[in-house]
């Protein structure tokens, strides 16, 4: 699905990934934890192509094709979805307005025909309900006034509409309480299926009591410094990052 | 548009008397007299502002042009007591020294006409050079008439302890009295200095040129006050423009309560990155008079910002006037300019005029501004008569408390006190509040 | 970044779509300007001499007025004798009798505009008067209107039909020396459209006129009255359009509304003036003077406007709300794109007891545009309970442009409520990103996070002309995304 080699990436004039490998497979659920500053974001960003970053060095393969070859719409439309972790306001434009001239975009990209307004207004309100949002957001300006919760779990509707091949997560868990993160989570899980990968970023092993990974990734100044399973994750609950960050150094 | 200047240049009358007998009588040496003579000519080429000039559209000066305004009398320098304040004063009458209480001699404050005598490199350097004359005709003038004043020079990292407190009075006698105080502050790298200019209440029809130009250099930080309650027969022209270089910060808290008419331009021309300009205003006008507050911030290069604060309550006959306006010039990324303007009528017969202006011409900006006119808040109102306070006392209250949101802004708190009082009585009800505030 | 910045500057850049001349021939009077082209004028338009006196007397005043620098704009000077003041596509017959006798060019023209005038093909629901140049050509729907008791014609038409009302209430709202273009347009006002609702009627129609400036150096000076009596309400709109000149053409047009007690007028604009190109040639001069005087009761004028064209724009569609509880509302979208240039806003006059006026002005600046909203809201000492809301908002995209806010309160009653708020922003790298991640391409994104930016306005539109809106806005954007 995904093959990430010796990626290496900055900000401005920031060097931030510095050889960065990292191997997903179809169905797999990959979690990258980290301190901050360890370049989780930025990982995410380059994997949607955020114009701001630049890749200096690496490859990173997404379906056999060259994936830092293509334009952001381009690997949207190939099935690549990024949940922001800060999603952006934009006044005045209909939440409906973007899921539909999203989705359109991307079925016609597939060869698709588009859905008309009714075929369309089914699908989101069945997922809204998966999300457990009201039917007022749907006529809200995309992310105006939302507050933090509405902002993910609007990430996630989105996720649930476009149904792709790979959904990145950044940080989805932060901000929410409890029972906000159950919504988002059950969300999440409700998408897993053998033919669609997911990255998690995440600072927090909470998330991962919720949305159970395959593999837990341990990333310490823009590299993989650890991999292990979910019992990982516990251990950095516990121990916190430093012991790695000297594990690293060692190694 | 050059037909219409020059035929009013062609038609422009002679200056008054009394404005040739002042600039006759105004001294200096050879470089002050040539700029003392290119400020008469920039007023005389403008004249006496009508309501047809953009800038003067909703004040009018008639009353003005329609006096002679000479030397006044000599009147005892009663420094105006504030509580709580005991810090360096210089006094002034009519535009003349007339006592000194405190100030040390080693820390760069001394009289303007003492400086301009000794040849002091900063008057020369930066007298008159600030505030723009074309802009500003009554700038120009005090340029022409000025007698005396206060030069502020604070070497590079010179930290002034105390505040420096300025007090301007006018004293008439049977005619009105001209005073043009003019104050210079030059503020070295890194230099701090808090100056209040206190415009005390005088006697009898004056005519008040003041004129305040502040030159701040890199990293340097002014906190600048300036009472206006002159005698409500007073006119009241005033100018404070400044500069500001890398890094500078100007904060100025302005009061106007006093006069017949009081107009105050306020310039900042924010010259380098990272200056900063903070402006508080707050007018507070009853019976006939006039209160006309002009603000202008250009943003000139990147990464500036700038916030203005105005509020005003009117009541009476009186009438106020707010025009602010931020420039953002191109190139000026990064500016943040923010600015809000409120007002309070308290009568049928006030009235407010208000034009918050933004010129912009880069993208990369955060600009907003905001003016309200309107009442007191009606829940705010009820919830305190459901608490048992009368109507007319929870109206004073909250009126107060409107004002209160400018002058809370004031750090130093002897000061803050005196302004809060200076408003508190000028408000309907005084009586029943003063206990709460 | 610079990636987001460059692609929204390519987008502002299509070409204008209704630039085309049509070859016909016309009866065009020579340039120039004094008493006996004015009489002329009235001449060949056999009015009463009422009306040549009050053109008179206009002109008479607009040769003492100097022309008005106030406005942010720099404008070319303008060559009063160079202007020929009448053009009218020559007739083959007498007169149009009916569509059937339009000269086909004509017809033709206006299917290109998209604005089928033929039976057959006319807008649904909407009746059409097409001013060319300085005449009317066409009238649609006259028939039906006629039996609603509705009156839309030409002006010229009023002229000799309706003279009473036209003396009744022409210039009562703007008056003949109002100001140098409204008194210009005074003396030498060619056509434009007449509309009368009578008592109780509610217009079983939207009314429109289509305004062509086709021959050149000329000016279009045409002039719209609409009266609508005791509780009736019509909705009315206006297009505009102009070939592509080098030279720069005069549009100043006077608009008058009157709105009697409980009646409501809904006057909405689209204008597409030829906008001259990249470097700033050509174009039209839109100097326009458009009042509404809520005279009685309840009334309400609203006005809508959509200013994508002219090299130059200078209007500010006024009310004066007279009557107690009347209301006004003034919605705009202005953007200047190139060397574009835009004063424009609104004056609300509160005189009557609990008025209200609401003002939404958006305006957009791309490339080396300039945009200013300038308004006036003044409330009269006995405009008790008197409320106005502003919201002035500025879309900057590029470096080279600028977006000004110039915003007068005459406050003069302690009831009265004003709040003004402006803002200004950009499209942001981060919205844009966030739309492609969602897979829409970067045009695409632009226009919908423009056209949010100006939603609150087109809503107030027709639905027709909500449609048009939206792409004008669109087309005039090109390669100017930034």
């Amino acid at each position: 699905m995904l093959s990430i080699k010796n990626l290496h990436a900055r900000a401005g004039e920031r060097d931030i990934l510095k050889g960065l490998d990292l191997e997903v497979g179809p169905g797999e659920v990959h979690a990258i934890m980290g301190p901050n500053g360890s370049g989780k974001s930025t990982l995410a960003g380059v994997l949607a192509g955020r114009p701001d970053l630049e890749v200096t060095e690496g490859t990173v393969t997404y379906r056999g094709q060259d994936l830092l070859d293509l334009d952001p719409e381009e690997r949207a439309r190939e099935g690549v979805f990024l949940a922001f972790q800060y999603p952006v306001e934009i006044p005045g434009v209909n939440n409906v307005y973007l899921l539909k001239a999203a989705l359109n975009a991307v079925r016609k990209h597939r060869g698709e025909s588009e859905l008309d307004a009714f075929e369309f207004l089914a699908l989101v309100k069945d997922r809204m309900k998966l999300m457990q949002m009201g039917d007022s957001f749907l006529n809200r300006g995309v992310n105006e006034g939302f507050s933090g919760g509405e902002k993910k779990r609007n990430e996630i509707l989105q996720m649930a509409v476009l149904e792709p091949a790979l959904a990145v997560l950044d940080e989805t868990d932060s901000g929410l309480d409890i029972d906000a993160l159950k919504v988002v989570a059950n969300g999440v899980n409700s998408l897993r299926s053998p033919d669609r990968s997911m990255v998690v970023v995440t600072h927090y092993q909470r998330l991962l009591d919720y949305i159970v990974p395959d593999f837990v990734h341990v990333l310490s100044d823009g590299r993989i410094v650890r991999t292990g399973g979910r019992e990982l994750a516990l251990e950095l609950e516990e121990r916190g990052y430093d012991w790695l960050r000297g594990g690293a150094n060692a190694a | 548009m050059s037909t219409a200047t020059a035929a009013r240049g062609a038609h422009a009358p002679a200056l008054p008397d009394w404005i040739e007998h002042a600039a006759a009588a105004a001294a200096g040496p050879a470089w002050l007299q040539e700029r003392r003579r290119a400020g008469l000519a920039a007023f005389a080429a403008a004249g006496f502002p009508t309501r047809r000039d953009e800038a003067w559209k909703y004040t009018d000066l008639k009353l003005v042009t329609r006096r002679s305004f000479g030397a006044g009398i000599a009147a005892a320098p009663e420094l105006p007591a504030i509580e709580g304040l005991d810090c360096p004063s210089l006094v002034f009458v009519n535009g003349r020294l007339a006592a000194s209480h405190g100030v040390p001699q080693a820390v760069g404050v001394q009289p303007l006409a003492a400086a301009i005598a000794a040849d002091d490199p900063a008057c020369r350097e930066l007298l008159a050079t600030i505030a723009d004359p074309a802009r500003h005709r009554f700038a120009a003038l005090s340029t022409a008439l000025f007698a005396d004043g206060v030069l502020v020079d604070l070497p590079a990292g010179t930290v002034l302890e105390q505040p420096l407190r300025l007090v301007f009075l006018a004293a008439a006698g049977d005619t009105p009295v001209l005073e043009c105080p003019r104050v210079l502050i030059r503020a070295g790298a890194n230099s701090r200095a808090t100056v209040i200019e206190h415009y005390g209440a005088g006697t009898g029809e004056s005519l008040s040129l003041a004129v305040t130009e502040v030159a701040a250099g890199p990293g340097a930080m002014i906190e600048h006050y300036r009472l206006q309650e002159s005698a409500p027969e007073a006119f009241h022209l005033g100018v404070l423009a400044a500069r500001l270089e890398r890094d500078s910060t100007l904060v100025s808290h302005n009061l106007s309560v006093g006069g017949r008419i009081a107009r105050l331009d306020l310039d900042a021309a924010l010259a380098e990155p990272g200056a900063h300009v903070t402006m508080n205003g707050l007018y507070v006008v009853r019976e006939r008079q006039h209160a006309d507050s002009h603000s202008r911030v250009d943003h000139a290069v990147p990464r500036t910002s700038s916030d203005q604060l105005y509020r005003g309550v009117l009541s009476g006959k009186s009438r106020a006037v707010f025009n602010g306006k931020a420039v953002v010039h191109p190139g000026a990324a990064g500016t943040d300019a923010q600015q809000s303007n409120a007002n309070l009528l308290l009568s049928p017969d006030a009235e407010i005029d208000t034009k918050p202006e933004l010129e912009i011409y880069a993208d990369d900006v955060k600009c907003s501004h905001g003016a309200t006119t309107g009442q007191l808040d009606a829940n705010a109102l009820f919830y305190l008569r459901s608490r048992g306070v009368d109507e007319s006392t929870a109206r004073s209250l909250l009126t107060f408390a409107f004002a209160d949101v400018v002058l809370a802004r004031m750090p130093l708190a002897p000061l803050r006190r005196h302004a809060e009082q200076l408003v508190v009585g000028r408000l309907p009800d005084a009586d029943r509040i003063r206990e709460f505030t | 970044m610079a990636t987001g910045q460059q692609d929204v500057e390519q987008l502002v850049a299509r070409k204008y779509r209704h630039g085309f001349v049509t070859d016909i021939e016309s009866d065009t009077v020579p340039p120039g300007l004094d008493e006996s082209v004015i009489r002329l004028i009235s001449h060949k338009k056999k009015e009463p001499e009422f009306l040549l006196q009050w053109r008179l007397r206009a002109f008479e005043h607009w040769l003492t007025m100097p022309e008005p620098d106030w406005a942010h704009v720099r404008i070319a000077p303008i060559d009063y004798q160079a202007i020929s003041y009448y053009s009218a596509p020559k007739k083959k017959t007498d007169g149009p009798k009916s569509l059937d006798e339009v000269d086909p060019k004509l017809l033709e023209t206006y299917d290109k505009l998209g604005i089928p005038l033929h039976e057959r093909a006319r807008l649904a629901g909407v009746a059409v008067d097409a001013v060319f140049d300085s005449v009317s050509v066409a009238t649609t729907f006259k028939q039906k209107l006629k039996d609603a008791g509705v009156i839309f014609c030409p002006f010229s038409e009023a002229v000799q039909e309706y003279p009473e009302l036209l003396e009744k209430y022409l210039g009562t709202v703007v008056p003949p020396g109002d100001n140098f273009f409204a008194a210009l347009n005074s003396a030498v006002f060619t056509d434009g459209s007449f509309v009368y609702i009578p008592k109780g009627v509610r217009c079983p129609m939207e009314l429109s006129t289509y305004f062509r400036i086709n021959a050149a150096n000329t000016g279009q000076f045409e002039r719209t009255l609409i009266v609508a009596d005791e509780g009736s309400h019509v909705s009315y709109l206006e297009g505009c359009t102009a070939p592509m000149r080098d030279e720069n053409q005069l549009h100043a047009a006077v608009v008058e509304l009157i709105a009697e007690d409980d009646a409501e007028i809904k006057y909405s604009t689209v204008q597409n003036w030829y906008p001259g190109d990249e470097n700033g040639v050509g174009g039209i001069y839109n100097f326009v003077t458009k009042r509404g005087d809520c005279r009685g009761r309840n009334a309400k004028i609203s006005w809508t406007q959509v200013e994508t064209g002219s090299a130059i724009t200078w209007k500010y569609p006024s009310c004066i709300l007279r009557g107690d509880n009347s209301v006004g509302e003034f919605y705009s979208v202005a953007l200047t794109n190139n060397l574009q240039q835009a004063d424009t806003g609104t004056k609300m006059i509160h005189i009557g007891r609990n008025t209200r006026s609401t003002i939404v002005s958006k305006g957009i600046s791309a490339g080396r545009g300039q945009n200013a909203y300038r308004g006036l809201v003044k409330i009269l000492p006995g405009a008790e309970g008197a409320r106005n809301h502003t919201q002035c908002d500025s879309l900057l995209m590029g470096s080279d442009c600028g977006a000004h806010t110039f915003p007068y309160m005459e406050i003069g009653n302690p009831t009265a409520v004003v709040e003004h708020e402006a803002t200004t922003s950009k499209i942001s790298d981060e919205q844009l990103f966030y739309c492609r991640q969602r897979g829409i391409s970067e045009e695409d994104a632009v226009n919908m996070i423009v056209n949010g930016f100006c939603k609150e306005v087109f809503r107030e539109l027709p639905m027709e002309f909500a449609v048009e809106a939206q792409n004008l806005l669109s087309v005039s954007l090109e390669g100017a995304v930034g």
